[in-house]
């Protein structure tokens, strides 16, 4: 959203700013783009193209072709384009964006490779093992570059390779990896800039709270069911519980991170409208439909505006704390 | 930039009428929106099913429930608007109200164009009434979603089933550029609210129908439908045409905007790169709609508007790899010289902005 011209437009609602000279206003604040920022974006946007236009070119020329080729030029192809891609790490180096996108490159072509491999030598080898070289391989690359976006590959990676090797869904396993996971990542952060903060440990914190949520809602709140009794769970809601207080604690007081206390809420949605549910088809009113459906749907908008409430004084909080840290710190 | 900033360099310039900046509203991240916004329209659901499961015919019962609901959203977002409880409540009751109107209409309303108008007639009380974002963007996205529904139904014998959605998207990429002039020209606060909620229910509209259409050609292309051709003829071409036109028409209108003569040689450059571009989507379908979005969202700096358009380009790139009409060689080939013809225009347009940058300076 724009919020400098919300907020210019509002001013002059108000009666803070001159309506007349509003539009002068509008660009003084950069609420639209200046000339200069036209051109980046026309430069920007054409090689943009030219490279989508290009690259995909090549890739459906390779397409038409691709039967007609022989093993040896389909693997010079692959091998090609990873040492194409490592030589731009080589050349480029690992402290600018452009090489760290090509080891990202490196890291994919690398798959491509592996499968061509796989298609190519049909040894009848499990697919779980393709995804665990892969991932084998791409860890010194990923230790080495400290590039967040190929970590969360990897980690996405080790767990595909997870659930073909355990050929089922144990979500206590899913959990705990990707929690330890999470762990690490906060743990790199304290010495790391790359990994403080943004879009990547959420992903990860996210993954954790829908296994976690899904454990204790199918297995803590419904028990399970026939066909996959075998994974029957009885400390679910426990597990969910400490995770939640955990999680709350460490966010709320220690990395300090709001988005993570939204998640913990988000979790605890589901969580109670399930309960709720239970609850209620098990009670003297569940051939009732009317009655059950009315009164689960009151408590989860109850709960759900008490929550929101309740996050809401917790943002609030948050921020006029952070607003006293800088106020000491520039004192 | 923090308000407080940008009151100060305002302030500094000589544009505030006071000394102090006015008190504004905290607000609430945007996830945190969108988790509640999610858990109310479940419970709001909830409530509704309610209602559906009472076996009873009670139409006026769901009407009178319904309108009280929506009048109590309609009032809170209206009283204290900004406020986060509040307008977490009225999103509730806005809902819920809604649902069972909507319940109440499909019990007395016999006939799918009859439901299908008065949905849309409810859709539109619905933007006018609710004072909100949010509400706004889901009515003209329903609305938008019931008018394609119309169409289709209107269409219906036509054995060119993608004929009705071709024209609509069209007139949508028409529409778009339309509203989002409006938006960027509306200085009255919240008014231009209103056709940024209009804009993005047509961005999003214009991403769901690009997949819809495909999917519907691909499903014509595979002998889905009896009676059908199985392979259909030039399709889309008057949205190409068209969409390529809403594109030209954009890129005039900002160079208007923006005091730049047509006869320059900066406007004459852009005006060629959005021809060579329009002339790109005859080839590729959704190119140039993709880029118009991708285009407007940097002109209001609306960067939702950037990503949905960034999408519509990767996915209007990933469906071409799928459109029978040629063979993939003519359209690697086609790609590639299209990838130089981009490049070329990039080497132009550097020199013509460096060329008019050069001229800027002497000038000064």
């Amino acid at each position: 959203m724009n919020l400098h011209r919300d907020l210019l437009l509002l001013w002059a609602e108000q009666g803070a700013l001159d309506p007349a000279r509003l539009p002068e206003a509008l660009r003084l604040a950069g609420a639209f783009p200046a000339a200069d920022d036209w051109r980046r974006f026309a430069d920007r946007l054409l090689l943009a193209l030219a490279v989508l236009a290009l690259s995909s070119g090549v890739i459906f020329f390779f397409a038409y072709n691709w039967e007609y080729l022989g093993h040896f030029s389909r693997f010079a192809l692959a091998e090609g384009a990873l040492i194409l891609a490592l030589f731009g790490v080589w050349r480029l180096g690992l402290e600018r964006l452009s090489g760290k996108a090509s080891l990202f490159a490196a890291a994919l072509s690398l798959g491509a490779l592996l499968a061509l491999i796989g298609q190519t030598y049909q040894t009848g080898a499990d697919p779980w093992e393709l995804f665990a070289v892969w991932c084998a391989l791409i860890l010194p690359w990923a230790v080495l570059g400290r590039l967040p976006l190929l970590w969360l590959f990897w980690l996405a990676l080790f767990n595909v390779a997870l659930y073909l090797y355990l050929s089922y869904f144990n979500w206590q396993t899913f959990f705990f990896v990707n929690l330890c996971a999470l762990a690490l990542w906060e743990d790199a952060g304290r010495r790391f800039a790359e990994f403080r903060r943004g879009f990547a440990p959420r992903l990860v914190a996210l993954a954790a709270a829908f296994f976690v949520t899904y454990g204790a809602v199918v297995y803590g709140v419904w028990g399970g069911s026939e066909s996959v009794a075998f994974q029957k769970s009885d400390n679910a809601l426990l597990i969910w519980a400490m995770w939640a207080a955990g999680c709350w604690y460490f966010y709320r007081y220690r990395a300090r991170d709001f988005f993570m206390l939204a998640l913990v809420a988000a979790s605890f949605l589901p969580l109670a409208t399930s309960a709720l549910f239970r609850l209620l088809s098990e009670s003297s009113w569940r051939h009732d439909e009317f009655t059950v459906f009315l009164l689960i749907g009151i408590l989860v908008v109850g709960i759900t505006l008490a929550v929101g409430l309740g996050l809401w004084h917790v943002h609030k909080r948050m921020a006029a704390e952070e607003q006293e840290k800088i106020t000491e710190n520039a004192a | 930039m923090k308000p407080q900033e940008l009151w100060n360099i305002l302030h500094a310039a000589g544009f505030t009428r006071q000394e102090a900046m006015p008190a504004i509203s905290p607000r609430a991240p945007w996830y945190l929106e969108a988790i509640l916004f999610l858990a109310l329209w479940t419970g709001a659901a909830l409530i509704v099913l309610a209602f559906v499961a009472l076996a009873q015919d009670s139409a006026a019962a769901n009407l009178f429930f319904g309108l009280l609901l929506a009048g109590l959203a309609c009032w809170l977002f209206r009283a204290r608007p900004g406020h986060f409880f509040l307008g977490q409540l009225a999103h509730a009751a806005s809902l819920c109200g809604v649902g069972l109107i909507v319940l109440a209409l499909f019990e007395e309303v016999r006939g799918t164009e009859a439901q299908l108008r008065f949905l849309l007639a409810l859709a539109f009380l619905v933007f006018c009434a609710m004072n909100n974002f949010v509400q706004r963007l889901v009515a003209a996205s329903a609305a938008l979603l019931v008018i394609a529904l119309l169409c289709q139904s209107y269409w219906k014998d036509s054995f060119l089933w993608l004929e009705w959605l071709e024209w609509l998207y069209a007139g949508c990429a028409f529409a778009f550029v339309l509203v989002w002039q409006m938006e960027m020209k509306t200085l009255r606060y919240p008014r231009h609210q209103l056709w940024r909620s209009v804009g993005y229910a047509l961005a999003l509209f214009l991403l769901v129908a690009m997949n819809v259409s495909f999917s519907l050609w691909a499903w014509t292309g595979s002998g889905g439908i009896p009676d059908v051709p199985p392979e259909p003829p030039r399709i889309l071409l008057a949205l190409r045409v068209l969409s390529g036109a809403a594109l030209f028409w954009f890129t005039a209108w900002l160079l208007h905007r923006e005091n730049v003569p047509f006869s320059s040689r900066p406007a004459l450059m852009l005006l060629g790169v959005t021809l060579c571009v329009v002339l790109a989507g005859m080839e590729m379908p959704f190119v140039a709609v993709a880029l118009l979005i991708l285009v407007t969202g940097f002109a209001a700096n609306a960067p939702v508007l950037l990503g949905i358009g960034v999408i519509m380009l990767l996915n209007a790139c990933a469906q071409y790899y799928y459109w029978l009409e040629v063979n993939l060689l003519r359209k690697s080939v086609y790609l590639l010289l299209t990838g130089g013809v981009f490049l070329a225009c990039r080497l132009v347009l550097l020199k013509t902005f460096s060329h008019a940058a050069v001229k800027e300076g002497e000038h000064e």
